[in-house]
């Protein structure tokens, strides 16, 4: 029998880790070491050229009395169940529409995926530019159609946290939709079919066949839909970084959209308080795990698995 | 006889090479690194860059740019990697905090070697640290202030007469109703009188003009001066020109527009007199520039919010001398006029008073209000540590108040307490 | 019921979904329409009311002063670079670590590789200030070859590796067993048979990492200050606040950033939605 049919000692035991190599570098240097880094972070003061010193739990301590991110996170909470229903329902109703087979569907699930890979710096200036209070072209359709003036979008701190929300379900409404049509063509036509023929309406098709049989894509794209919806800061330093002369900070106006990815970029990288940025971020941490987990837990009320 | 004239040939010139090389050696090569974040001037900065290296023969600089927005990171970086350019630009919001870094140098010994008469003396205060009364830090190389601006087609069209230099807030606010009008008859304003938002420009002069001669903080930088007494009036005062007597557009109505007074829609504002460019280029509209109106506590005293654009040293340069008189030639008469753009002023005293200058043939006609502004800069005006994040921090909180999304008393207990905070780092 | 009326309700039904994808259609198109309109007008009109859709005027000066006065062009030369660097890394990172995942035996193989796709959850900002402070301490800030940009993405991969892995499990073993025969050792098999046969999957991993190298924001935000290096997201951002600049220039700025990708999906839509799909999904 040839030699290297059966591997050699060396390979067996040495050549998986050269081929792990790249990987477990940055698993370590990137991901893990950063993570514990972090945690140490948080209990510090970290200035990069004055170091830093141990303070302890005084970050966090901090954080409780911080009248500014008790609204950022305040504003984080509202985004995400602003952002969840409407993206998730967008998507689903897109991919609802998009699963029939009719000439040229192809060309709209095409469309409807662009917004997905443009870079976000992008739509949220042509966006940004749409929404424009005085010179905009939605106020401008909205008073020719309705003669009322349009809402000022980005400009009120009553409504700017809506238009980013607005904003991010157009630019993601695509990606969420080919994932639930994957899902929607799974369901075999074979029970919609048997529901036809019993007289079901669509409508009673959809919640008692579809809709549980997608349960756990649906479920699937809440998951995802959470954690990126705390993910959101290239769209909002875009949208709310004031123009030159303008006034004002980003996270704006009067820190309606300040969210906690956007309150950590500025602690730490421009007021340089690393240590408070590090406690702020371990927060988001572990407010992404606790709504992902108590997703986890509720998935037995309504998920069906197969 | 000719063979010896070879060898005596060949040892001069062998002499005279080694001479030579013993000359270069003598004359240390010093290459200054120098940052700056103006993209626009540029090229200019590159041709004294030349005309230096002319001069001193030993010396080249090598001109590094970074972006403004990313001016201050960029900076901060190459603090903590003690790798710096020699001479960079500072802003006077920054001073303090390099110079408790101890990234930047001390300059007053080689100030004191300067013909003060030359310069806009009024304006070193700013860059002293850490108080008006210690020492420089930084060099200006123009200064800037604040003042206010009209626009002389609207006054015209409404019959008013220009503001004059010492008027007072009542008086402004009574010309702003005058001017504030709905031209295309759909029930809402659409010019208004005036322009405030929170920006410090539009605001702090303000609270300087009400005889608050520190400004937003006491001299020890930890008192917050804004929420009671003439600093609160002032603040008050700016908060209902647009609420109340809406004699201003909101923040959110002008959501996205950069200078506002340059669309021709505002009667007057506050604003740096660097924006004397920007409104040449943008607004169509004949302006005109006076200085900001005085508030019922400021006893008739003008006391003018300026500061200066600065060059500092870097703490670890090697050559200390070179970078100081690449410094010194960059501040001085050898800089172009047209480098300073528009409302800056030059810190060399001849170069501002230059008919270049001056220009007489542009907007605003009376250009040389900026000098005088200049000479009326307070004494006490300066930039605390940390100017960039309570700044922010106020802006912010204005921007609360004006958009209802506060009350003003509420707003501004918090935002003393922030702003303490943040102080007492 | 009668045949036509069924008929004549499905074409109803047809049309009716036919306007409801239309119309959707619309506000996805709209907005880069207006981005193309916008970008050619002139500055004096931008502010007309009531706004033109085609411009009386094609001022195509906006591109070429966007391009070459702005600096746009520059900043797409950067763009590509980063681009194809962080692609080819994330290529031979995750193929190698995915062979190994699919293919090799070692200890704690599938512990590690749980623990790989468990580090897709964690939030980046947890990771971005370390990862700062590594770049800083390297001295690698604003570095002429971008190497804070692409060096994190040649070392680490988690859904890339995910992704070949599931492919390389679909490999025959057959052609492995052929391999050996033939006298190649692991790296050969993973090099001349492997490789070749995943194609497409190569292909998607390039363009999903090419794509999320383009569009990034925070990493250039970072990590680059001098204008010479800016990339494209980080100069139209940075463009968009200058005042001296026009919502036309900012919309050619924007367009400029949006074509190359769009371009490429146009021509491989399904390499796009294959991948980011695939990015969503944890097994």
């Amino acid at each position: 029998m040839p030699n290297n049919l059966i591997a050699g000692r060396f390979e067996r035991r040495v050549a998986p880790y050269i081929f792990l190599l790249p990987m477990l570098v940055g698993l370590l240097v990137f991901r893990l070491g950063p993570v514990i880094w972090s945690f140490l972070l948080s209990f510090q003061t970290y200035n990069p050229f004055q170091g830093g010193e141990w303070i302890g739990l005084s970050n966090y301590r901090e954080l409780l009395t911080d009248l500014d991110f008790r609204q950022t996170f305040g504003n984080t909470l509202k985004f995400t169940l602003l952002y969840l229903p409407l993206g998730v329902m967008s998507s689903l109703a897109l991919a609802l529409l998009v699963n029939n087979r009719l000439r040229g569907i192809i060309l709209f699930r095409a469309v409807y995926f662009l917004p997905v890979i443009s870079a976000v710096a992008a739509i949220g200036t042509i966006w940004a530019w749409l929404l424009n209070p005085l010179y905009g072209l939605v106020n401008h359709l909205i008073k020719v159609v309705s003669g009322l003036t349009g809402p000022e979008w980005l400009g009120s701190p009553k409504t700017a946290l809506l238009t980013l929300v607005l904003v991010n379900v157009w630019r993601t409404m695509g990606y969420a939709m080919v994932i639930f049509l994957a899902g929607l063509q799974d369901v075999p036509q074979e029970l919609l079919d048997a529901a036809r023929v019993d007289g079901a309406g669509k409508i009673k098709t959809f919640f008692r066949i579809t809709f549980p049989l997608l349960s756990p894509t649906t479920f699937f794209v809440i998951i995802i839909t959470i954690i990126r919806s705390f993910q959101i800061f290239d769209l909002v330093y875009i949208m709310t970084a004031p123009a030159a002369g303008e006034g004002g900070t980003v996270g704006g106006p009067a820190n309606s959209t300040n969210v906690l990815v956007i309150s950590i970029f500025q602690n730490a990288f421009k007021w340089y308080r690393m240590g408070y940025g590090a406690a702020q971020a371990y927060i988001l941490f572990l407010l992404v795990a606790a709504i992902t987990l108590i997703n986890f837990r509720l998935q037995k009320r309504w998920v069906h698995y197969q | 006889m000719k063979k010896h004239l070879v060898v005596l040939l060949l040892i001069a010139l062998a002499a005279a090479v080694c001479f030579a090389e013993g000359q270069q050696e003598e004359a240390e090569k010093v290459e200054l690194r120098y940052m700056m974040w103006d993209p626009q001037i540029i090229e200019k900065e590159e041709a004294l860059a030349v005309k230096f290296s002319q001069a001193n023969p030993n010396v080249s600089v090598t001109i590094e740019t970074a972006v403004f927005a990313q001016f201050w990171e960029k900076m901060q970086a190459m603090a903590a990697a003690k790798n710096m350019p020699d001479v960079f630009w500072m802003s006077s919001a920054y001073v303090k905090d390099y110079q408790r870094m101890g990234a930047i140098l001390n300059l007053e010994k080689y100030i004191a070697t300067l013909n003060k008469d030359d310069y806009f003396e009024s304006i070193f205060n700013v860059l002293r640290s850490p108080t008006p009364a210690d020492d420089m830090y930084a060099f200006p190389w123009a200064w800037v202030s604040c003042i206010s601006y009209y626009n002389k087609r609207l006054f015209d069209e409404a019959g008013l007469p220009y503001p004059g230099e010492t008027w007072t807030w009542d008086q402004m606010r009574d010309l702003a109703f005058k001017l504030t009008k709905d031209t295309d008859g759909d029930g809402a304003a659409d010019q208004w009188g005036y322009w405030v938002k929170g920006r410090y420009t539009h605001l702090y002069p303000y609270v300087y003009n009400n005889g608050v001669e520190s400004g937003v903080t006491d001299e020890k930088y930890e008192k917050f001066q804004l929420a009671e007494g003439a600093g609160r009036e002032a603040m008050k005062f700016l908060a209902d020109l647009i609420t109340a007597d809406k004699v201003s557009p909101t923040p959110a109505q002008t959501k996205g527009v950069s200078t506002f007074f340059a669309t021709g829609r505002i009667g007057m504002c506050t604003e740096g007199s660097w924006r004397i460019d920007t409104y040449r280029k943008g607004l169509e509209d004949p302006f005109g520039i006076t200085l900001v109106p005085l508030g019922p506590k400021s006893g008739g005293k003008q006391i003018v919010y300026g500061w200066a654009d600065a060059m500092a040293i870097s703490a670890f340069t090697e050559h200390p001398q070179a970078a100081w008189d690449w410094m010194m030639f960059m501040c001085g008469p050898g800089r172009p006029v047209d480098s300073i753009l528009g409302g800056k002023v030059p810190i060399w005293k001849g170069n501002a008073l230059s008919d270049a200058w001056l220009e007489k043939d542009m907007l605003p006609e009376n250009k040389e209000l900026v000098l005088k502004s200049g000479e009326l800069i307070g004494a006490k005006v300066t930039m605390s540590p940390r100017w960039e994040e309570w700044n922010s921090v106020i802006q912010s909180d204005f921007e609360k108040i004006v958009l209802g999304e506060g009350d003003f008393d509420q707003v501004m207990a918090e935002l003393k307490s922030k702003v303490e905070k943040i102080l007492a780092r | 019921m009668s045949t036509a009326s069924t008929r004549a309700q499905r074409i109803f039904g047809k049309t009716l979904l036919y306007a409801a994808l239309s119309l959707i259609a619309l506000t996805v198109i709209v907005p880069f329409l207006w981005m193309l309109s916008t970008s050619l007008k002139g500055s004096g009109v931008l502010a007309e009311v009531p706004p033109r859709w085609i411009p009386e005027i094609f001022h195509w000066k906006n591109y070429s002063d966007t391009l070459i006065k702005h600096h746009f062009l520059r900043y797409s030369v950067n763009s590509v670079y980063v681009a194809v660097m962080v692609a080819l890394g994330q290529l031979l990172t995750c193929s190698l670590a995915g062979f190994a995942f699919a293919r090799l035996r070692f200890p704690g193989r599938d512990l590690l590789f749980g623990l790989l796709l468990a580090t897709m959850m964690i939030p980046l900002q947890v990771m971005i200030i370390p990862e700062f402070l590594i770049m800083l301490g390297l001295g690698w800030i604003d570095h002429p070859l971008f190497l804070p940009l692409i060096v994190p993405s040649w070392l680490a991969g988690a859904f890339g590796t995910f992704m070949l892995r599931q492919f390389f499990m679909t490999v025959p073993r057959e052609l492995e067993d052929a391999g050996r025969i033939d006298g190649c050792s692991i790296f050969g098999i993973y090099f001349r048979i492997f490789l070749p046969l995943s194609m497409p999957a190569l292909a998607t991993l390039f363009i999903f990492a090419f794509m999320s190298s383009w569009n990034d924001l925070l990493r250039p935000i970072l990590y680059l200050s001098s204008q010479a290096r800016m990339t494209l997201t980080i100069g139209l951002a940075n463009f968009t606040r200058q005042y001296d600049v026009n919502e036309n220039l900012k919309m050619a700025g924007s367009l400029i950033t949006l074509l190359p990708l769009t371009v490429v999906y146009a021509f491989a839509q399904k390499y796009f939605v294959r991948g980011i799909t695939m990015s969503g999904l944890k097994g």
